[in-house]
């Protein structure tokens, strides 16, 4: 069992870093995602048994998120880092300004290269929802940023 | 003309340099903010443990209401509010001003033993005598009541695996002056912390099988992880567990 949360760790946890750092930010997203490997870790003969387990793990990590954060300061503070290009920072204050859902899809595919289906994966919901949320994301921050549809 | 898809590229190489990599890094102002926040809890338990601490000794020191208070011959140690003057008539009056005293061994005192252990550091090449160094703090949650007469040792079974950050050292680059155990949520998990470059806070959240830091080695009683600082500078840090597998803090 040990041999297989590992495995699981090592194709899941990253994903599911990268979805509750764009949901919640880095830091609490960071905090959030050891959280959800805890949980599974404690319950991992449950969990690891569930048709969908990296959902369940994502929805664990919404709720360790939801009782970290703490209103004040921006999800994402970009500070120039060496090798990365600079990003534009109304797209930085468009992206927070999306909601949870919207933020999570635009950045997991269009920012990491999900699929939609993997994105509809970790967060539980139809491929279809993923795709509306892409869509009305991509369509705010286009028509914010002045960007003409490609 | 901006290009949405290289800035949300751009946006999440951004957001990738922050949260991935053996280390986490906290922005510095942010390090000290959360830092300032673990010396005031630490200070607040000690405080708390230390008037704990008192009330206990006082309590053991006080005899049966119900029996006449006679006091020893030479070293009386109670205090005149404990016994009225109607509950003891026999007490002469030249012998019952004594007060509760501090123990004579300043290492026993209330409230010394958690500073002391908790902001300890030591050198890189203690690990193993960091580990050795929390069992009495592990062991404290469980041990038993003391013999009142002990009264200096009560101090110690109040102090809670809470733990402390030592300050960061004003000139020591690269040096890493504590480690901490930030959050023991559940055992076979352990999110650990260290203080480096006296400016950052070194972050690695840590799940059994799933280091996000370096692993060394693995297993109860101790973790020992391996840090990068942000110089370059490799630590090694052990932290020990109880039999429960309930880890506490160590010092690299």
């Amino acid at each position: 069992m040990v041999d297989t949360f590992e495995a699981f760790c090592r194709q899941h946890e990253p994903r599911l870093r990268r979805a509750l750092a764009a949901a919640y930010g880095p830091a609490v997203g960071v905090d959030a995602c050891a959280e959800a490997m805890a949980y599974l870790w404690q319950h991992r003969e449950r969990v690891l048994a569930m048709s969908n387990p990296a959902g369940y793990l994502y929805r664990v990590g919404q709720s360790a998120a939801r009782r970290l954060r703490r209103p004040g300061p921006p999800l994402f503070e970009p500070r120039p880092v060496e090798g990365v290009p600079d990003v534009e920072p109304r797209l930085v204050a468009l992206l927070e300004a999306l909601s949870e859902s919207q933020r999570v899809c635009v950045v997991l595919v269009h920012a990491y290269g999900f699929t939609q289906q993997e994105v509809a994966d970790i967060l539980g919901v139809d491929h279809s929802t993923v795709r509306t949320h892409l869509a009305r994301a991509l369509a705010r921050l286009r028509c914010d940023l002045e960007v003409d549809r490609d | 003309m901006i290009d949405l898809d290289e800035q949300l590229v751009a946006f999440g190489r951004w957001l990738d340099t922050e949260i991935e990599g053996p280390l986490y890094v906290r922005p510095a102002d942010r390090g000290r903010s959360r830092h300032r926040m673990v010396v005031l809890i630490g200070a607040v338990a000690a405080s708390v443990a230390a008037a704990l601490a008192i009330l206990l000794i006082v309590r053991t020191d006080r005899p049966d209401p119900s029996t006449p208070f006679v006091p020893p011959p030479t070293t009386p140690v109670t205090t005149e509010a404990d016994h009225p003057a109607s509950a003891a008539p026999s007490v002469a009056p030249a012998t019952s001003s004594t007060s509760v005293s501090a123990p004579a061994d300043p290492s026993t005192t209330t409230g010394s033993s958690l500073v002391a252990t908790t902001g300890t550091r030591s050198t890189p090449a203690s690990s193993a005598a960091a580990t050795q160094s929390l069992a009495p703090t592990t062991a404290l949650a469980r041990a038993p009541i003391p013999d009142p007469s002990a009264s200096t040792t009560t101090a110690a079974t109040i102090v809670t695996t809470t733990t402390t950050a030592a300050a960061p050292p004003a000139t020591t680059a690269g040096a890493v002056c504590a480690i901490d155990v930030r959050a023991v949520r559940r055992a076979g998990t352990v999110s650990v912390r260290a203080c480096a470059d006296g400016i950052h806070f070194v972050t690695a959240s840590v799940v059994n099988g799933t280091w996000t830091a370096t692993p060394v080695a693995f297993g109860p009683p101790t973790v020992t992880v391996q840090f990068s600082s942000t110089s370059g500078t490799v630590y090694t840090c052990t932290v020990g567990s109880d039999s429960a597998g309930v880890f506490t803090s160590g010092d690299c």
